[in-house]
């Protein structure tokens, strides 16, 4: 069950609404995104890698719209990328008065102050004396699901899907119909949460340390791979 | 040992006798649904399946999809040779961003006969998450990775029956009885926290002494 149109029958059985009396396609739609934004935002599962290639004398570039966080951005060094460092832009005032009118690689890029509408846009110090080339890496949100394409898989970890299907119901018998129940809506609210929650210690903790298993201490002598006969010896 | 959605099934047929099928109180289909939300829940939480895929290198890449059954990456191995004929001889161990700038602040640029380390972009599992290998190969001739770890089974993989009987059935009852009675829906997720706290040592810590290195995120287990 990892499709769009999967989950919206799920949910329709479970809530006894197969002909959409109570509750629209737009109403079951619109909960189904409300809920991958809100995984995406809390858990944070979804990174991209964004290239972009900057002008000379650009003092910032657009990510778009659809950046909840960078983590990570890269611009060419004399030819090679390597990491940009993150700083501020009170800080760069602080630092040199005129700061803005110093060109060259950057090295540095900032955030504070800089959003004008839902898009994410990266101030660059020093601004670029040549166009430069970027990876910027971001947690962004999902794609979000549509009733034109039911057979499209959700974008959200293969394993966390009904997380979906659990937020769709908190929020249907949260909604005022004849169907409200508060009662039920918090029993959807506490699955949602529980699966909310291992999703994003899941992405905090994506790369997992080496483990070094352990067998227990053998009491007996260890003969390895060794035939019985070849073994010496009479233990520790 | 049985089939996951077939074995449910049964055992929860016993349990509601006479209520499961067309025209009763719990479509067929619904209810193997249902079955199937539930096992992915185990799947994750007990960690009982593994599962590994095989990705052919190429030259100067070091980024590679990952398939989606994953839920997590526990081993990255390297072979120089393609199939059948694998030589798996070397792990590649995980790895930061950070860590990489420190010791080399180029590191981008360069390329290697062998690759060494591997972080994650995106959680596994998550549609278009990847793997970044460092260093990427100069030149390639079949070289493979096959990445381990935690995956997703389907309807057809095969549990032990305590795991179907502890945290499967109760789970996918509490999922049933939702929709009528939410104090026995939160009964029976009840008996199955109590399932996987019984289950989930066993399947986490192979060995009697364990690892040494438990995941960082211990605590959710």
């Amino acid at each position: 069950m990892n499709t769009w149109g999967d989950i919206r029958s799920t949910f329709r059985a479970m809530v006894g609404d197969p002909d959409a009396y109570f509750f629209t396609a737009a109403q079951v739609l619109s909960w189904a995104n409300r809920g991958l934004r809100d995984l995406a935002q809390y858990a944070q599962y979804r990174d991209k890698r964004i290239d972009k290639t900057v002008l000379m004398a650009s003092e910032g570039v657009n990510l778009g719209s659809d950046v909840l966080r960078i983590w990570r951005a890269e611009g060419t060094v004399q030819g090679t990328y390597q990491a940009l460092y993150p700083t501020t832009k009170t800080h760069l005032v602080k630092s040199y008065r005129y700061w803005f009118n110093v060109t060259g690689t950057p090295r540095n890029y900032y955030l504070d102050l800089q959003r004008a509408s839902s898009d994410t846009v990266v101030g660059l110090y020093p601004i670029p004396a040549s166009s430069t080339d970027f990876y910027f890496y971001c947690h962004v949100v999902p794609t979000e699901v549509s009733d034109g394409d039911t057979a499209a898989e959700v974008d959200v970890p293969n394993w966390a899907v009904a997380s979906v299907l659990y937020y769709m119901l908190y929020q249907a018998y949260s909604a005022d119909t004849k169907l409200q129940d508060f009662d039920r809506a918090d029993f959807w609210k506490l699955m949602y949460d529980r699966q909310r929650d291992r999703l994003k210690q899941r992405s905090l903790s994506k790369v997992i340390p080496d483990k070094d298993w352990r067998s227990h201490r053998r009491v007996y002598p260890d003969i390895g791979m060794q035939s019985p006969e070849y073994v010496t010896g009479t233990g520790p | 040992m049985s089939a996951i959605q077939a074995g449910a099934l049964a055992k929860i047929q016993d349990l509601v006798p006479n209520r499961i099928g067309q025209g009763l109180t719990w479509e067929t289909a619904h209810v193997q649904n249902l079955i199937m939300l539930a096992a992915r829940a185990a799947f994750e939480q007990i960690g009982m399946h593994h599962g590994s895929e095989t990705i052919t290198l190429v030259a100067g890449q070091n980024e590679y999809t990952l398939d989606s059954q994953f839920i997590s990456v526990e081993r990255v191995e390297f072979s120089t040779v393609g199939g059948p004929a694998f030589d798996f001889d070397g792990y590649l161990h995980p790895i930061t961003f950070t860590i990489l700038d420190e010791l080399n602040r180029a590191w981008r640029e360069e390329d290697g006969v062998r690759p060494e380390l591997y972080t994650l972009i995106g959680t596994p599992g998550a549609p278009n998450s990847q793997i970044f290998i460092y260093p990427a190969l100069a030149a390639v001739s079949g070289q493979v990775i096959k990445v381990t770890g935690e995956i997703v089974g389907s309807t057809t993989t095969t549990t032990m029956e305590d795991i179907q009987d502890q945290f499967i059935v109760p789970y996918t009852m509490a999922l049933m009885y939702a929709a009528t009675d939410t104090r026995l829906a939160r009964r029976y997720m009840a008996m199955a926290d109590d399932g996987y706290y019984a289950l989930v040592g066993r399947h986490a810590d192979e060995y009697a002494s364990g690892p040494r290195t438990k995941p960082p995120w211990g605590a959710v287990r």
